[in-house]
């Protein structure tokens, strides 16, 4: 990889004075006009960095096996002390998801078990590079999945794909810029008593240098971040979402989605606060993360009420975890995941084949089995709700399957 | 030893402190000059005691005379101490900001923080927080320009590690009435593969990391298992948990029988494997020379770690003396928030009191709090990985730091500047010292005539002409 930094633009933590806003509408403004088609379909990725544990997140309580292979980590059935909040006669939510279930219940959440591929290798950071790039098992791929998928959609301008994560994320690398933030109100240039004057000295030294274009993107998300934070709003009363990772980025991607700045993916690549890399006392951890989520996603539905119509969120990870408990009240690297799928079109109820849990059926005798590859969820989900063609060049060197049926 | 560059030239010079340590300070170059690079260079290379820095670290160093037993009892305050954990762990942190930006041995501080990161452990982890001072004082700084063995081994054993890879709670499978009870925990022999030795793409299989995790059964931690509050926070090996079995690991034999020396075998085994003299290397040519060094540069570091036996120092030597380091068109590297940071600071001969809160702050904001990155991987070293997330911030670091308005830093600019024989109340003399003592006079005519800024109103002159200079494109370079 190359020195190329002129592809995005960085807000970490961000608020700001009004820059550079004179008396002509600003380019950023028109651009960001000119890539909001009425009506833009939206996709929003949260991605669960450290191997979300499926197992106990959606149990499979139906299951012996479950029991038997998690034994004290395992969540009791619907109707004992802590059990699982019942989805049907086989599977129901670890309790801290509770809050979805109503969504569940009205059809606009879907779950697909049984997701992944097994060339993603079980270390994190292969794992998610390749989740990322969409080609398991070669890393040389330049672009990252979203950023082909964006791509393909008409429309320009920095907001077009943001990212709210502390570094550029691997599913944007590619030619087009985004916008990477983690805090959108920290964003602004501290230089009181001299603010146009630092920003104008800023910018003449770096003209011309290999920086410059960072710093002509910088000055220019400014301004497009003063916007979103007077278009978009707080959430309504009675929404809270959780001060965590998670909750903030989707706060901030619900507040971006309604400022209708054009808008067409958003990024949220976040780590628990328990622990998704629950190699120890487990319970605890999915405790924490579990209810955090089923906190947050139901926030960011209510936040955005009929704009959701317009909205796809589809979570994943980069891996499961063993069946069996391990030594330590926990669980290790696993492969098979499960798949959330919340929005405007979205078909509810429970997706993909089960792939059992007998001894038989795992893969390497240890690990959840794959039934759906992670990459026709993502080809159906840009196919039918972002309309990209479903042309072969989305995922290099692999043509999609039949979609796996979670949109309707 | 000698370097292919002129050894009196400020702009040789400054290359190397900005690659081999945090950068110079005012009136440092002039030293170097006088002293000529070669022998600078191998002092950096050897390591002396450096007195003006134990007199810096005064003020620090009563809180951080415990041991972890005694920071155990502090924190469950089962022991009245002067100190209280809060001080303990703004001690330490502040530490590492005074070391990095006072040593004279600034190598070795460029690779204790190198070696920190690349054996991390995070202190956001109860134990972690606890035992970390040790860590660093025991596992890591006495070993950072010896034998990369002695290194892994004394983070293999040290109680941080044990608990931040969760080894301190693996064992044995037994077999419970008929059933297999698990006990493996494959954490630490995985990250031990991947990221301490190996590298990820050595080859090694799921079944090399379960076979690597048995040989490190029974390494655990006195107490720890049973309550946080029980331990004295001790490696113990527990040789009830050890399997016994034989094992094989990425072509290691190890016969059945064996206690904890099947770890320490397999220690030895990875670290002398090429694999990891090429992981190694690349790690160390990637931090010291380019985000992707050339591959002739890490096979001779290569070569030199596997035919010394993973002599750090004999690395290091082999690094400086080629002629890609010294390249002014080997592809150029931006600094990690930490590393500017530190720059800025060294530049602008500022002091520091504490690191809390100001600098833990800005660094926060940047993306890289000391002592608590999440993932085992340690933060990335490639510069092309951290310039833009963190780009307003950096920004902001330096106006702050130029307005000398950073909680814990007092700055004090005008003297220093006034000292050096230019005038802190003229914008061009100030940017005429910066260019002198911290660029070796390569501060491009663009930047020089933009940072020429006149004030007569707060902020002052020099906290413009500073912050601007700070936040250079220049500065950013490594």
């Amino acid at each position: 990889m190359g020195w190329d930094i002129s592809r995005r633009v960085f807000l970490e933590g961000a608020g700001l004075a009004v820059l550079g806003i004179g008396t002509q509408p600003s380019s950023l403004l028109v651009r960001a006009a000119e890539g909001a088609p009425a009506g833009g379909k939206i996709l929003v990725h949260l991605f669960l960095r450290g191997g979300a544990d499926p197992l106990n997140m959606v149990v499979p309580y139906g299951e012996h096996a479950y029991y038997d292979a998690r034994g004290d980590i395992a969540i009791p059935p619907p109707g004992k002390p802590g059990g699982a909040v019942a989805l049907d006669d086989h599977f129901g939510f670890h309790p801290g998801l509770a809050p979805l279930k109503p969504l569940y219940t009205e059809g606009r959440l879907g779950i697909l078990y049984a997701v992944g591929n097994y060339g993603v290798t079980r270390s994190h950071f292969s794992a998610q590079d390749f989740a990322e790039l969409g080609t398991p098992g070669v890393r040389s791929t330049t672009t990252g999945t979203l950023s082909r998928m964006v791509g393909q959609l008409a429309g320009k301008g920095v907001t077009k794909a943001v990212s709210f994560s502390s570094q550029s994320p691997v599913s944007f690398q590619g030619p087009d810029e985004a916008l990477v933030a983690l805090k959108l109100k920290a964003f602004r240039l501290r230089a009181k008593n001299w603010q146009a004057e630092a920003e104008q000295r800023v910018k003449a030294m770096y003209e011309g240098t290999p920086l410059a274009r960072l710093g002509d993107d910088l000055f220019e998300a400014l301004e497009i971040v003063q916007t979103v934070l007077e278009r978009g709003g707080e959430p309504p009363s009675g929404v809270v979402y959780p001060d965590s990772p998670i909750g903030n980025a989707m706060r901030q991607a619900a507040q971006v989605i309604k400022a209708g700045v054009g808008t067409r993916c958003i990024f949220c690549g976040v780590s628990g606060v328990g622990d998704y890399d629950s190699h120890a006392r487990q319970l605890e951890k999915n405790a924490i993360d579990y209810a955090d989520l089923g906190a947050t996603l139901a926030a960011f539905d209510r936040d955005l009420g009929r704009k959701m119509d317009h909205v796809v969120v589809l979570m994943t990870t980069e891996f499961g975890r063993t069946v069996a408990a391990n030594g330590s009240m926990g669980t290790d690297h696993g492969t098979g995941y499960l798949a959330l799928v919340l929005g405007g079109g979205v078909k509810g109820g429970i997706h993909g084949k089960w792939p059992g849990l007998a001894k038989h059926q795992l893969y390497e005798e240890r690990d959840l089995a794959v039934t759906t590859d992670f990459r026709d969820v993502f080809a159906e989900v840009a196919g039918k709700h972002l309309g990209v063609a479903p042309a072969g060049n989305l995922f290099p060197g692999y043509t999609p399957g039949p979609a796996p049926g979670v949109l309707a | 030893m000698s370097v292919p560059v002129k050894s009196t030239d400020p702009s040789a010079i400054v290359h190397f402190m900005n690659r081999a340590g945090f950068g110079p300070r005012p009136g440092q170059v002039k030293e170097v000059v006088a002293k000529g690079l070669d022998a600078y260079l191998a002092d950096q290379l050897n390591p002396t005691p450096d007195p003006l820095l134990d007199k810096e670290l005064l003020r620090v160093n009563k809180h951080l005379g415990y041991a972890t037993s005694q920071i155990i009892d502090i924190a469950y305050k089962r022991i009245s101490a002067p100190s209280q954990l809060g001080d303990i762990v703004e001690a330490y942190h502040t530490r590492k900001m005074i070391r990095a930006i006072a040593a004279k041995n600034q190598l070795e501080e460029a690779l204790a923080d190198f070696w920190y990161n690349h054996f991390n452990v995070n202190s956001r982890v109860a134990f972690v927080r606890l035992s970390v001072l040790s860590y660093e004082n025991t596992a890591i700084r006495p070993h950072v320009l010896g034998k990369f063995r002695d290194l892994l081994g004394a983070t293999a054993r040290h109680p941080s590690m044990l608990a931040y890879l969760d080894n301190y709670l693996s064992r044995k499978d037994t077999v419970v009435d008929g059933q297999v009870k698990p006990g493996l925990n494959e954490n630490y022999g995985r990250e031990l593969m991947e990221l301490h030795t190996l590298g990820v793409t050595a080859g090694y299989t799921q079944d090399d990391v379960v076979q690597a995790a048995r040989c490190f059964t029974g390494w655990t931690i006195d107490g720890l298992r049973i309550s946080p509050e029980q331990t004295r926070g001790k490696f113990v090996y527990a040789a009830a948990d050890h399997d016994t079995d034989a094992k094989e690991v990425f072509g290691l034999k190890l016969p059945a029988g064996g206690g904890i020396e099947d770890g320490e075998k397999l220690l030895d085994y990875l670290a002398a494997h090429p694999a990891t003299a090429r992981f190694i290397s690349t790690k160390l040519a990637r931090r010291f020379v380019s985000d992707d060094p050339p591959s002739a540069l890490v096979d001779r570091c290569a070569q030199t770690f596997s035919s010394t036996g993973g002599d750090i120092r004999k690395v290091m030597r082999t690094l400086f003396e080629s002629p890609e380091f010294w390249s002014q068109d080997v592809a150029r590297k931006l600094k990690t928030p930490f590393e500017y940071v530190v720059s800025c600071l060294r530049a602008s001969g500022a002091d520091v009191e504490s690191a809390e809160p100001g600098l833990t702050w800005h660094l926060d904001n940047m993306g890289m709090r000391p002592y608590m990155c999440t993932p085992p991987t340690g933060y990335s070293d490639r510069g092309s990985d951290w310039v833009s997330p963190s780009y307003v911030h950096r920004l902001n670091f330096a106006l702050d730091l130029g307005n000398d308005t950073i909680q814990g830093v007092r700055v004090g600019l005008s003297d220093t500047i006034a000292r050096s024989g230019d005038d802190p109340g003229k914008a061009a003399s100030i940017a005429t010292f910066f260019n002198r003592e911290v660029f070796g006079g390569r501060l491009s005519p663009r930047t020089l005539a933009a940072v020429r800024v006149p004030s007569s109103k707060a902020p002052t002159t020099v906290a413009k002409v500073a912050g601007l200079v700070l936040a250079s494109p220049e500065m950013q370079w490594r």
